[in-house]
């Protein structure tokens, strides 16, 4: 496996983590997901990601402040590093890419709420 | 926003505390804030309960593996060793202020550690028997065993016939070798030098697979022609008792014994090594002994007489079980119909080599060095006995002194030892005393070596210390040593806490002080049990040795006959002569002749007796043997009813019945109701007519450790053995007149002459080896224990300074502080004596059972044990207490 190698879980949350940043922290990726896809996840699924990402060299991390609700305890806040951006960059173009190249009559009709 | 209920607010706390210890530190922070944020943020939403299902799943969600801990530590810790060199240092700084403790500590521990050592070297030697042969898991002695009617089968013996090997050899294939053996004592001389005659008792007439089966090498001399008929083989040294620094290997042996032949030497084996069941200088080829006319005429082919034992190596992949059936088969095919005439019902078992020594109820036709199981084990556990009281010794004292110790705990604690450093500093303590305590341990047992080896003719020797398992069971000892005495002190002096110690308010927990207490009642119970044990085992010695026997073994000499007589000549008339020389001699009041003596068991073992008309079924089991007509009157057997063999006129016809005299048990196991009406009542003994003529009071003949056995005296003109009774004034003249007749009428043959009294004493000989090993063993043991009690004692007195001066200031005499000081030692002694009367009754009854004629365990015994146990411990104690009573109470009391 190549370390560039991006999953569809993980797109999704370096995704979320570029949307959050400069606030982006397992929680608040979490509960954004939670909200954008309606399933359940959990926070331990998404710290594990952002460790996996991180290693990849897909984004950065550091430790940011405490709040009440977590006891007192730092969180840490991640951004989105300029492989990772690039990473996201190339999937965008061979996605967009991709839904170019569906001729209109190929995919079934379907009502987008 | 505030949630209702903070308890509920709050994720469980067990998940916290799991993930505190699964999670590695360095994550923690992030993950555990992120699960309470998320918690706080599903409480808001989808209130507590929820939550609290969801946070669970959130835990679970981590668990993964880069959270979890690493195995590697991450923070290694340079200080460590020198850590532990600080404790080994503090350790030595301690040994040495606390020099009484220490060596209280050190003594009991190497003392216990010395005869752990000396009980190892014990029991490994008792255990290595007949180990050495590489043949050993295969080779097997074949016991007969045999019963009558309902009895269960008495495998007492290893006592086979000797047409059983040629049959089982031709009929069992999975039998690989098969030999029999046979000891016997003979006349041996170089035949270059007739006139030195030698009495040769390790004779063993053998097979030729003898030498395939058992290792026993030969170290020089012709393999090939080892136990052909007419050959002899030596062992080193017999060649060089025979032939000097000639080369044995070709020269002429004869030997003179049930046959008299020349023997060519065509071997030397290396000698029999100590270990060995089997004991013999000279090995001869049983063919030889054979030929003696006794066996060529032995009735009902060689299958009546059970003189040899029988020993088979079976083919490695053979099943016991099976062959063990064979044998019976095989043997009963032969002889089953004869047995069941008889009455008797017989199997064949075999007993592997390796556990012949230490069955002591198998007796052997050939010489053997028999051991004890029991005596092994009894060791064993007095070994370890004595262990734990010197251990006990160590736990006392440390945690007695735990409380001096306590400030340095503080101090250590303050500045940042953790607990289990804390155990580890008084585990190097332990090891430390522990170490110097087997070191000590090791010259005392190599010291004590020879004189438990004097004490208790055992052969232990400094060998012992070459093996890697002796050293393998030093380390042991040494680790378990250290861990037991060490764990419990480290402990209690870790668990201190700082705050308090070093405000100076430490206090003993009263758990404490009840397992010291306990533990001191321990060792004492242990202790008093051996002194119990060692009083009931010398009564019951001396009550063996000084029992009235019936006869009268005082100033009894014996001598036995000839065994070489010039040719042609016959023997009764030649010992008949001997007799009468002897009779003539002024300082000789009684001669008699007899076949065995008493002591020494019988001629016929195991007969059948019954009355001349009961059915064979019913006969007893008896035992006989042949004395003369002054036989009675030396020994003074007296006749409870007819006559002795000195009262009637012997016939001399053909057809005149066997005349015997048997003792009061036969005549009752016989069913006659009393003995007179035995008189000239006809008997069938093994198959021959026989009348009673008297009936001898009963008399015990061998060692109290057998039941009264059936005894019947036949007569004999002769016999192999002479009793003389002597005036013991001017013994030696006496005995060197008797020695100048035997020479004069036995030429080539060795004047041997024995005490009866003294022979019959070494059927005891293996109970006063017991006996003496014991008494040192438990002697040992108390020492030990008092160490340990004088040292408490010291530290209690040392505690109580204070106490004791205010009281002499008070008014308080020496006495009222003495028995102040002592008496709560000696309760302890008192509880521990009353909690070992049970424990040694039901112990020493067991050992008595080993007995037939044994001693009532009488109450004063324990008195005594108890009461000297007391007193030593009284001593002990009050040493202490009277220095702390006749103390100046300034001394005490101007300090602060």
């Amino acid at each position: 496996m190549r370390r560039s190698d991006i999953g569809e879980f993980e797109e999704i949350v370096l995704l979320t983590v570029a949307v959050l940043t400069p606030q982006a922290y397992s929680v608040a990726i979490a509960e954004d997901l939670e909200q954008q896809t309606s399933r359940t996840i959990t926070t331990g699924a998404v710290h594990a990601v952002l460790q996996r990402l991180e290693n990849k060299g897909f984004v950065k991390s550091y430790m940011g402040e405490s709040t009440r609700e977590r006891g007192g305890r730092r969180k840490r806040l991640f951004t989105v590093t300029v492989t990772g951006s690039r990473m996201i960059h190339e999937v965008r173009a061979v996605r967009n890419s991709l839904w170019d190249r569906i001729l209109p009559q190929s995919l079934p009709q379907i009502n987008m709420a | 926003m505030e949630a209702k209920n903070p308890k509920k607010a709050h994720p469980p706390r067990w998940l916290d505390k799991l993930l505190e210890c699964l999670c590695t530190p360095d994550l923690l922070e992030e993950v555990m804030g992120d699960l309470h944020e998320r918690h706080y943020l599903r409480t808001q939403k989808l209130g507590a309960s929820k939550a609290r299902k969801y946070y669970l799943r959130d835990v679970l969600s981590f668990m993964r593996p880069y959270i979890f801990k690493q195995k590697t530590n991450y923070y290694i810790n340079p200080l460590q060793f020198a850590m532990v060199k600080n404790y080994f240092k503090i350790a030595y700084r301690n040994l040495l202020s606390k020099k009484v403790y220490s060596t209280i500590n050190i003594i009991g521990l190497s003392i216990g550690m010395a005869c752990c050592l000396l009980i190892f070297q014990y029991v490994a030697f008792e255990m290595s028997f007949d180990r050495f042969h590489e043949n050993q898991p295969n080779l097997y002695r074949i016991l007969q065993g045999y019963a009558r009617g309902g009895e269960a089968l008495d495998f007492g013996g290893a006592y086979t016939a000797q047409a059983l090997a040629p049959a089982l050899k031709e009929r069992v294939p999975e039998i690989l070798h098969i030999t029999r053996l046979h000891s016997d004592d003979v006349i041996v001389s170089n035949a270059d030098q007739p006139e030195q005659v030698f009495e040769e008792d390790k004779v063993l007439y053998a097979d030729p697979d003898f030498l395939k089966m058992f290792s026993f090498p030969i170290v020089a001399g012709d393999k090939q022609r080892a136990l052909e008929p007419g050959t002899a083989l030596l062992s080193k040294q017999a060649a060089l008792k025979y032939f000097g620094e000639v080369n044995p290997v070709g020269q002429v042996l004869d030997v003179t014994g049930r046959v008299d032949q020349h023997y060519h030497v065509v071997g030397v084996f290396q000698d029999v090594p100590v270990n060995s069941h089997l004991q013999f200088e000279i090995l001869l080829s049983i063919d030889d002994l054979l030929k003696s006319e006794d066996y060529l005429n032995e009735p009902e082919g060689g299958w009546s007489w059970n003189n040899f034992s029988t020993y088979i190596e079976l083919h490695p992949t053979a099943n016991p079980a099976v062959v063990e059936q064979k044998l019976t088969e095989v043997y009963l095919n032969q002889r089953g119909e004869v047995l069941q005439q008889q009455g008797f019902r017989s199997e064949l078992r075999m007993q592997p080599l390796k556990d012949i020594h230490l069955n002591a109820e198998v007796s052997g036709p050939s010489n053997e060095v028999i051991g004890s199981s029991r005596t092994v084990y009894f060791f064993t556990i007095i070994g370890l006995i004595t262990l734990c009281i010197a251990l006990v010794n160590y736990i006392n004292l440390s945690t007695a002194r735990a409380l001096n110790r306590a400030k340095e705990v503080g101090v250590r604690k303050v500045i940042g030892a953790q607990k289990r450093q804390l155990i580890m500093q008084f585990l190097c303590e332990s090891a430390l005393t522990n170490i110097t305590a087997a070191v000590l341990a090791i010259a005392v047992a190599a010291w004590l070596t020879p004189v438990v080896n004097g004490l208790a003719q055992t052969h232990l020797s400094l060998s012992m210390w070459v093996r890697p398992d002796f050293w393998l069971a030093l380390l042991l000892t040494l680790i378990t040593g250290t861990v037991l005495a060490g764990l419990y002190p480290a402990f209690v002096l870790s668990s201190f806490k700082p705050v308090t110690v070093l405000k100076g308010k430490v206090h003993l927990f009263s758990a404490q002080l009840w397992l010291r207490r306990g533990l001191v009642v321990l060792q004492f119970t242990a202790s008093i049990v051996l002194v119990v044990g060692t009083v009931v085992i010398y009564n019951q010695l001396s009550y063996m040795r000084g029992r009235d026997l019936g006869l009268n073994l005082e100033q009894v000499l014996t001598i036995e006959g000839p065994r070489v007589l010039p040719e042609e000549t016959d023997p009764a008339p030649a010992m008949a002569t001997f007799l009468q020389q002897l009779r003539g001699l002024l300082t000789i009041e009684q001669v008699a002749a007899s076949t065995t003596l008493p002591g020494q068991g019988f001629n016929w073992n195991g007969a059948a007796i019954r009355k001349a008309t009961d059915d064979p079924a019913n006969a007893i089991r008896g035992v006989a043997t042949y004395i003369d007509t002054s036989f009675a009157k030396l020994y003074g057997l007296t006749l409870v009813a007819g006559n002795g063999f000195e009262d009637i006129t012997l016939s001399d016809a053909e057809d005149a019945p066997w005349m015997v005299i048997t003792n009061e048990k036969t005549t009752k196991s016989l069913g006659f109701a009393t003995p007179a009406e035995a008189i000239d009542q006809m008997l069938d003994i093994g198959g021959h007519e026989a009348q009673i003529i008297g009936v001898y009071k009963d008399f015990n003949w061998s060692s109290a450790h057998g039941e009264q056995q059936n005894i019947v005296f036949g007569h004999t003109g002769s016999g192999r053995y002479v009793s003389l009774r002597v005036s013991m004034h001017d013994l030696p003249a006496t005995i060197s007149e008797v020695q100048s007749i035997y020479n004069q009428l036995f030429p080539g043959n060795v004047f041997n002459y024995e005490f009866v009294d003294q022979a019959f004493d070494q059927q005891y000989k293996n109970d006063i080896r017991f006996a003496r090993l014991f008494s040192v063993f438990a002697g040992l043991a108390i020492f030990i224990a008092c160490l340990g009690l004088f040292g408490l004692a010291a530290f209690t007195a040392q505690q109580r300074k204070k106490e004791i001066g205010i009281r002499k200031v008070m008014g308080a005499s020496v006495e009222h502080v003495v028995t102040l000081l002592s008496i709560d030692y000696l309760k302890l002694v008192i509880i521990g004596f009353v909690v070992a009367v049970p424990i040694a009754w039901y112990i020493m009854n067991l050992w008595l059972q080993d007995f037939a004629y044994r001693i009532e365990i009488e109450l004063e015994v324990f008195l005594l044990a108890g009461l000297a146990a007391g007193m030593i411990a009284l001593a002990t104690v009050s040493w202490q207490s009277i220095k702390a009573a006749i103390a100046n109470p300034v001394d005490s009391l101007r300090e602060e």
